[in-house]
């Protein structure tokens, strides 16, 4: 279950799907607009790129690669304090879109840039309130 | 925007404090009051008003008017936070020239501590509260250690010639008074401060404190001779780049051309900058934007330059937040109260010699990894 006190996204209209998704099966979701067929992240309610509001979601393999990433020694709130170092990262999915995430697991204080990510799996990904990644094998 | 009848006659600044022994509408009171004097106006004198604030939700510019007892007969608020207040600027010319107000106090303050600024920067809008805090991101510090890891990765610039920002903001803010971090650092203290999120160590941070800052727009010819300061060329820009979370340029790219043509003067004719200086990093991308250099070629302009206030390309000559402490919203007009006090030529033991032009940049309203707003103004003493 998510960690009882990581702060937690406010659920709407617009996200529910995210969330359900990777709280129910450990999968990432992204949304896409029907009229233009942009990757839309984070979630809206029209599309950034043509403001059309018919929108929908697909699959995604969850793969990226590090564009930059930062390693966060001090000045994190509770609970996060506790953990540090925490890993953070601009991860460009292998499909186009750029999300800012949580890089987490073994090795991750070693990442660098460039390097491939992917999904937390399983109970190592359920404390995290939103897609969570970790090093993958290379290649 | 160019104006040549109405501008800035008066600047001043409430004390900083660490932690705030204030509020915020206190540190408001102080800094307009100063301003006023500067100007040789009274509050009587005020028909408008605009505030620039992260802390002040849920009053606002009414609400002020209201707690100061001011009956204005035009407002206005920043919604785009370290650019808000060279925005608040242009509108109060705009206010003036539409004959919507004669005289417009432009505020800008918080009163905060480190607890507080640690909680507000995880809800500063629902992008952030929503995808970012839920990760750890540790406020802002990470996605700007983001930034500069891909400026240092890409184009090769390195700790030792962005720490030069900060050691020349250090020095000219030991130049003034009411610096809260008034004594000098070396490069090498820079080098060696603790890591706060790697690349970003301790002297690439702002100090959360609690202070305003002020300025008075009106018709010039209300101000007295060597006290009036023209607004000769501006831009702005929300939401630029769109797509790319941690971008290496911003939009000051977009509109620095337009600005020094309606200037009519460019980045080497200006005798000072004062720019947004959340972090470092940040300064030197305004700088490449604003055309100092080239894009990607700022550490070896920062490694031959001198950026003291007596030096060949002065910057954040008061100091800067990197100096004073990070006010808040306060942060967002502390260059342009910097920028009229040296064109004033009140700037004491850090005046930069002959100062006549000068440009304020602004940056802010960090949402989904970056700050989406970018402002400047182009600033000229008659």
């Amino acid at each position: 279950m998510t960690h009882p006190s990581y702060p937690t996204p406010t659920r709407t209209a617009d996200n529910a799907a995210l969330l359900d998704a990777w709280a129910n099966d450990g999968a990432l979701l992204i949304q896409t607009c029907t009229d233009c067929g942009a990757d839309i992240f984070y979630p809206r309610a029209a599309c950034p790129d043509c403001r059309s509001t018919a929108l929908d979601w697909r699959a995604d393999s969850g793969r990226g690669r590090v564009v930059t990433y930062t390693i966060v020694h001090r000045g994190l709130s509770d609970p996060f304090a506790a953990e540090a170092p925490v890993v953070i990262a601009n991860i460009r999915l292998d499909s186009g879109p750029s999300m800012i995430a949580r890089v987490a697991g073994a090795g991750a204080t070693g990442i660098a840039t460039g390097d491939p990510v992917c999904l937390l799996q399983g109970a190592a990904a359920a404390p995290y309130p939103l897609p969570t990644f970790c090093k993958d094998a290379p290649t | 925007m160019h104006c040549s009848d109405i501008g800035i006659i008066g600047y001043g600044s409430s004390l900083y404090e660490k932690v705030p022994g204030l509020t915020e509408a206190g540190y408001l009171a102080r800094a307009g009051a100063a301003a006023l004097a500067s100007a040789g106006l009274d509050w009587a004198d005020v028909d408008g008003l605009t505030v620039s604030s992260t802390t002040l939700h849920p009053d606002n510019a009414v609400t002020l008017a209201e707690h100061f007892g001011l009956m204005p007969r035009w407002t206005g608020i920043s919604t785009s936070g370290g650019a808000g207040s060279n925005v608040n600027v242009l509108d109060a010319i705009q206010a003036v020239q539409s004959g919507r107000a004669q005289a417009v106090l432009c505020l800008a303050g918080s009163a905060q501590d480190a607890a507080y600024f640690r909680s507000r920067v995880n809800s500063f809008n629902r992008a952030v509260g929503d995808y970012l805090a839920p990760h750890g991101i540790g406020g802002m510090n990470s996605l700007f250690g983001m930034v500069q890891r891909r400026h240092m990765e890409e184009f090769g610039t390195t700790r030792a010639q962005l720490g030069r920002l900060s050691v020349a903001q250090r020095y000219n803010g030991a130049r003034n008074p009411r610096a809260l971090l008034n004594w000098e650092i070396s490069l090498q203290d820079y080098l060696d401060a603790p890591v706060i999120a790697d690349p970003l160590c301790l002297y690439d941070c702002v100090m959360p404190c609690s202070g305003a800052e002020a300025v008075v727009v009106s018709a010039l010819d209300r101000g007295a001779e060597g006290r009036r300061v023209r607004v000769v060329g501006s831009g702005e820009r929300h939401n630029y780049p769109t797509g790319d979370p941690t971008p290496l340029h911003g939009g000051w790219a977009s509109f620095r051309d337009a600005m020094y043509d309606e200037a009519g003067f460019g980045p080497g004719d200006a005798d000072f900058l004062q720019a947004y200086d959340d972090y470092p990093i940040m300064v030197a991308i305004q700088m490449e934007d604003l055309g100092f250099c080239e894009k990607g070629a700022i550490g070896a302009l920062l490694e031959r330059r001198d950026l003291t206030h007596v030096g060949d390309l002065p910057v954040n000559t008061g100091g800067g937040q990197l100096g004073c402490g990070q006010a808040g919203g306060a942060g967002g007009m502390i260059g342009i109260t910097e920028a009229i006090c040296q064109l004033f030529g009140e700037g004491g033991a850090r005046q930069v010699p002959q100062a006549r032009r000068g440009i304020v940049s602004g940056y802010g309203m960090v949402s989904y990894g970056h700050g989406l707003s970018a402002t400047a103004l182009a600033l000229e003493a008659t």
